[in-house]
């Protein structure tokens, strides 16, 4: 009898903490209004034209770092995403762009940064630029990049962020996704940013 | 008096039974299930997973993988510090413990798998070798076919 009292009172708990979860001021990602400058940059795409922060308006758009010869980490969260933008509805998965910025240009030339963004989804667009626009780019996040050694064959390793910025339709800074969150949590706060 | 003779019969079944599994090593003393390589687009490096149990009594060390659709296959390790990702040679190899097994997975440790003699297709079976030492040094090579997969399921 008491056990049972108690259980009605942990399966209460649980149900209103599952509520609660999301409620209007909450989020799955990180709130950085306010932390953070709203989107700006100046890079190259695959055709190595100059696009800017212009070409993306209009879109929620996340920003990512990486490079195309990391074959683990940056799949991973790119397929993540593209994960929560296939959950979403079909009108909305058009108003989400993906801006995959590789640190690596040297060996990220347009073609391969074309393939490599694309098979993820239509969503995808790969970037890059020089050493100084994504220098500018990189400060501006507060995020850095660094090369390894050059092995025997030339081939060398890149650190980079592996956070995902999140930026509302008008460019304004919204949230930090972080890697741990599921692509139902991160089709949550896409969701909430796109209905607002 | 019959209980306790059962009992006690039960017991000893129970106890040969397990004596049994532990002294002799099953007929595949190594196993590998889900070998996997995500196909990356783009030319660039892939990434190789797998599960590999080791179910002998003995403790074994992955020391290195080879294939010869690769020109270069090493053992990486991803982690994200600080909120930085990188990526390690795991130059010491990896331990597999008497019967346990260890997780090749997306985020962790993987082949890092470089110039492949030709283009990968999904579907593709590619055959890796992976070399692994005893306790006497003695190398044991186990080949498995690892399927090409989607990047997004």
């Amino acid at each position: 009898m008491v056990l049972s009292r108690i259980l009605i009172w942990v399966l209460a708990a649980l149900a209103m903490g599952l509520i609660g979860c999301q409620s209007d001021t909450e989020w799955y990602g990180k709130d950085i209004r306010g932390l953070m400058p709203d989107l700006e940059f100046e890079l190259l795409n695959a055709e190595a034209q100059t696009v800017t922060q212009v070409d993306s308006s209009g879109k929620i758009n996340l920003l990512f770092f990486g490079f195309t010869y990391c074959p683990d980490i940056c799949p991973t969260t790119l397929a993540q995403l593209a994960a929560a933008i296939r959950s979403l509805p079909e009108s909305m998965q058009q108003q989400v762009q993906v801006l995959f910025v590789s640190v690596d240009p040297e060996r990220d030339s347009g073609e391969r940064l074309r393939q490599y963004a694309g098979a993820f989804g239509a969503q995808f667009v790969g970037l890059t630029g020089s050493q100084d626009q994504l220098q500018a780019l990189t400060r501006r996040y507060r995020v850095t990049y660094g090369y390894g050694e050059r092995d025997a064959n030339g081939d060398y390793n890149v650190s980079h962020s592996s956070a995902v910025f999140a930026f509302d339709k008008a460019g304004s800074v919204r949230l930090l996704l972080r890697e741990d969150l599921t692509p139902a949590q991160i089709a949550a706060d896409l969701q909430k940013i796109s209905t607002e | 008096m019959r209980r306790i003779t059962l009992g006690l019969l039960t017991m000893l079944l129970l106890f040969g039974g397990l004596l049994w599994v532990w002294l002799v090593d099953t007929p595949d003393g190594l196993t590998i299930d889900q070998a996997r390589i995500r196909l990356v687009p783009g030319g660039g490096p892939q990434a190789g997973y797998f599960i590999l149990h080791n179910n002998t009594r003995e403790s074994l060390h992955l020391q290195a993988a080879n294939s010869e659709v690769f020109g270069s296959v090493m053992l990486h390790q991803s982690r994200i510090q600080n909120g930085q990702s990188q990526m390690d040679a795991l130059d010491a190899g990896v331990l597999v413990a008497a019967r346990r097994s260890i997780e090749f997975m997306p985020g962790g440790m993987h082949l890092m798998l470089m110039r492949s003699n030709h283009t990968l297709e999904i579907g593709d079976s590619v055959p890796i070798t992976l070399e692994l030492a005893g306790s006497d040094n003695q190398i044991q090579f186990i080949t498995h076919n690892f399927i090409v997969v989607p990047l997004a399921p």
